[in-house]
This record gives structure tokens, sequence and C-alpha cells, in this order.
């Protein structure tokens, strides 16, 4: 490998020095291009194949390589990010699914606990009504024991006043018109 | 007008010529004279590994790169991998990277060179697109040999046709020559087509600039000649900018093109 390079470089060196560009100055008087110049020719393929050999060892393999690698990192971070989309999305119907039935639950409940309230009301409604029969049913009951009472002291005080009323009569001289008077006063004191 | 003086400013020399008559004459090592084509060509090898072994150590992470400069830098290799090399040359196309992207950096170093002033574009002698040519030619043969065989690729240069029985004998050698008669001016093309472009616009910059030394009759004329010639000067500048680039990136995608044409049969 050694030999083969050291040839090929004494060949170029050769070639190279052996070949002297002509310049623009050194040339025909008013000529417009220089002739080929093998040195220049050798030093652009040295130069290109020197540089070509160091960048593909140090800078393209590296450069592709991590070019290839974020290549894939993107695609791998694209494939969870799809992934994690479609996820998402079963999540979502999954999630919208439940909130119609919740919604519907939700609705039943709704009706159902409107329907207890209503008999509730309505029981409720019922009791108090009947409580309030039975409190007026007990009320006008007091009402009539009580006039009952009120008649019977009334009953006892007349009698009373009777007696008292007697018993002026009979230490006063009674005549039939005085009886009739005090008859009179009596029933008008009583009715009263 | 002294059209050899002008030739001297497009043309290879051993004497750097920068602004202000400063001049520096290059050396004769070892017998062989440097020329500064010479010496551009190999400040263009060492910018490139300046440039792109550091931002090798960076991408082969695989994580993204962080500045300016090296996306730019990115941005380029991306472009000729996704848009040049894999849609030309088709499957494998990867192995060709380095080759190309060397190709591309090589030839848009040296024509971006000429537009430093007291430098030259390498690739305005075809001594050089000769050979960048002669390169793109041996990397077709060595691709198509490996993909078809050594014979098989010189075989399939003759399109497959049916053709009445005898006239195969006759048609297919001369179809043949023809074909690779036409390899060869493809390549040709290739040399010429660079080395034209970057010619033909230095030395259109070259002319715009030396009408200001020519004038020296009059204060008023010079004035009068230099201020369009300067501006003209500047248009091209900004044109052999753009050139520079267009020029490397049609030889790189032709190569990528004659690659991958040679290594599929007709």
């Amino acid at each position: 490998m050694k030999k083969h390079l050291f040839a090929l470089s004494a060949a170029i060196y050769s070639v190279m020095s052996m070949t002297p560009c002509v310049f623009a100055e050194g040339s025909e008087e008013g000529a417009a291009l220089p002739p080929f110049c093998a040195d220049l020719a050798l030093w652009t393929a040295v130069t290109f194949v020197l540089v070509l050999i160091v960048l593909w060892k140090f800078a393209w393999g590296p450069i592709i390589e991590g070019l290839d690698k974020r290549e894939q990192y993107v695609l791998d971070q694209r494939s969870d990010a799809e992934k994690a989309n479609a996820d998402a999305k079963a999540l979502l119907e999954d999630y919208k699914k439940q909130l119609a039935n919740a919604k519907a639950d939700i609705q039943q409940m709704k009706a159902e606990a409107q329907a207890n309230a209503e008999k509730s009301a309505a029981l409720l409604m019922s009791k108090a009504m009947a409580s309030v029969e039975a409190e007026k049913k007990a009320a006008t009951q007091e009402i009539t024991n009580a006039k009952i009472q009120a008649q019977k002291e009334l009953a006892a005080q007349s009698a009373a006043l009777a007696v008292e009323l007697a018993g002026k009569i009979l230490k006063q001289e009674l005549n039939p018109q005085s009886h009739q008077k005090l008859i009179d006063q009596a029933v008008a004191k009583f009715g009263k | 007008m002294d059209t050899a003086k002008l030739f001297e400013h497009v043309n290879d020399s051993h004497v750097f010529e920068f602004p202000f008559g400063c001049e520096i004459e290059l050396p004769v090592i070892c017998g062989v004279q440097l020329t500064k084509f010479m010496v551009i060509e190999t400040l263009v090898a060492l910018i490139m590994l300046l440039l792109f072994i550091p931002l090798a150590r960076k991408i082969k992470t695989g994580q993204p790169i962080r500045g300016r400069f090296s996306n730019l830098l990115e941005v380029f290799l991306l472009f000729l991998r996704d848009d040049v090399v894999r849609p030309s040359i088709g499957h494998g196309a990867d192995k060709f990277l380095p080759l190309i992207w060397t190709t591309f950096f090589f030839i848009l170093g040296m024509n971006l060179f000429g537009m430093l002033p007291g430098f030259g574009s390498p690739t305005a002698s075809y001594s050089v697109t000769c050979v960048m040519a002669v390169f793109a030619l041996v990397s077709l043969i060595i691709a198509g040999s490996v993909a078809q065989g050594p014979i098989g690729f010189w075989v399939h240069q003759v399109p497959s046709m049916s053709l009445p029985f005898g006239l195969g004998f006759i048609l297919k050698p001369m179809l043949f020559v023809i074909e690779v008669f036409g390899l060869m001016v493809k390549h040709f093309v290739l040399m010429v087509r660079l080395f034209a472009n970057m010619f033909a616009g230095h030395l259109v910059l070259a002319v715009f600039t030396t009408f200001i030394t020519v004038i020296t009759s009059s204060w008023l004329l010079w004035v009068c000649v230099s201020a369009p010639s300067m501006a003209l000067a500047i248009a091209i500048s900004l044109l052999e900018i753009f050139v520079a680039f267009l020029q490397a990136y049609i030889f790189v995608f032709l190569m990528s093109l004659f690659i991958g044409m040679g290594r599929h049969a007709h």
C-alpha cells in the first residue's frame, strides 16, 4: 500500500515538475486562453481527492450518521405522536359515550326525582290537610265544650240569681204587680 | 485596451495582485511553480475542512444543531441530499452523498473566491473543470459498473430494441459508438459549461472595471464612464454570486443525474 502511494506521488510530482503551466503573459500576444495546464489539473485532482477522503472520514460519515439518527428520531417521535393521537381519539370517543350515558342517566334521575318530589308533596299535602282538619275539628269541639260550659255556668248563675231574687222577694211584701215586675226584670236580665 | 492584460486578471498566474499595488510572487517548491489557482484550491479545501469537521461533531449527536451558520450549511447539505441526489440516483443514493457534497462545496468555494479582490476563480480555467468532469465521468463508470456489472454497464449503453434478424449486428455497434460518444460529450459539456460561465462572468467584470483605467484623457469623461462602469460591475458581481451557486448546483445536479442513469439500464 505504502509502495503504491509512493509511486503515485512520484508520478504526480514528475508530471507536475515537467509540465509547467504557461501563463498569459508568456503566451502568444492576444491569446485569449492559456493552454491546458497539467500541473494545475493534477493539483486540482490531488486536492479534490484528499479533501474528499478527509471529509468522507471525518465529516460526511458522521454527518450522514447524525442525520439518519435524527431522521429516525423524528420518525419515531411522529409514530409515537400518531399513536398518542389515536389513543386520545379513542379516549375521547369513550368519554363522549360516557358523557352521553351520563346525560341519559341524569335525565332519568331527574324525572324520577321530580316524580318522587311530586309524590312526596302530595303526601305531605294530604297529611297537612288531615292535620288541619283534625285541628279544626278539635277546635270546634273545644268551642262547643266551652259553649256548653258557659251555658252551664250561666244556668248556675241564673239559678243563683233567681235564688237571690227569690230571697229578696221573700223579704219584701209581694203584690201581683211587683211580682210580675220582678219576674220581668229577672227574665230581662236573663235574656241579656 | 490591452486584451492580454485583461485576461491576466481572469487566468491563472504565479503572482497574486491585490489592490493598491500589493503583489505576492508565488514560490517554486521542489521544481513545481505554485500558482494562484493552486493556492486558492488549497484554501478552499482547508476552509471546507474547517467548516465541515466541526459541523459533523455537532450533527453526529442526532440532536438539532444550534447556530445560524451551522443551520445554513445543514440546509445546503439537506437540499442536496433530498432534492438532488436522492431523486436523481434513486435507491442507494446516500452512498454518493460524500462525493456530491464534496464536489458541490469544492466548486462553490472556487467559484466564490473569484468575488474576492486579488483572488480568482479556479473554475474559470478548463484545466480545473476538466478534472472535475473527469471525476464525474469516472464516478459514473464506477457506479454503473458496480450496479450493472463491468460488462453489463457497457452493454446497456445500447438501448434494448427489437430489430429484424441481422440488422442488430450492424446497428448495435454503431449505436454503441454513438452512445459512448454521447457519454463523453455530456461530460465535455459539463466541463465547458462551468468553465465558460465562470470565465465569461469574470471577463465581463474585468472589462467593466478596465474602462475606468482606460479613460485618462478628460476628467469629465472619466467620471461619466467610471460611474456606470462601477454600477455595472456591482450588478455583474451580484449576478456572479448567483451564478457561482447556480453553476455549482447545475454541475452536481447533472453529475447525480448521469450517475443515476449509469446505474440503471436503458
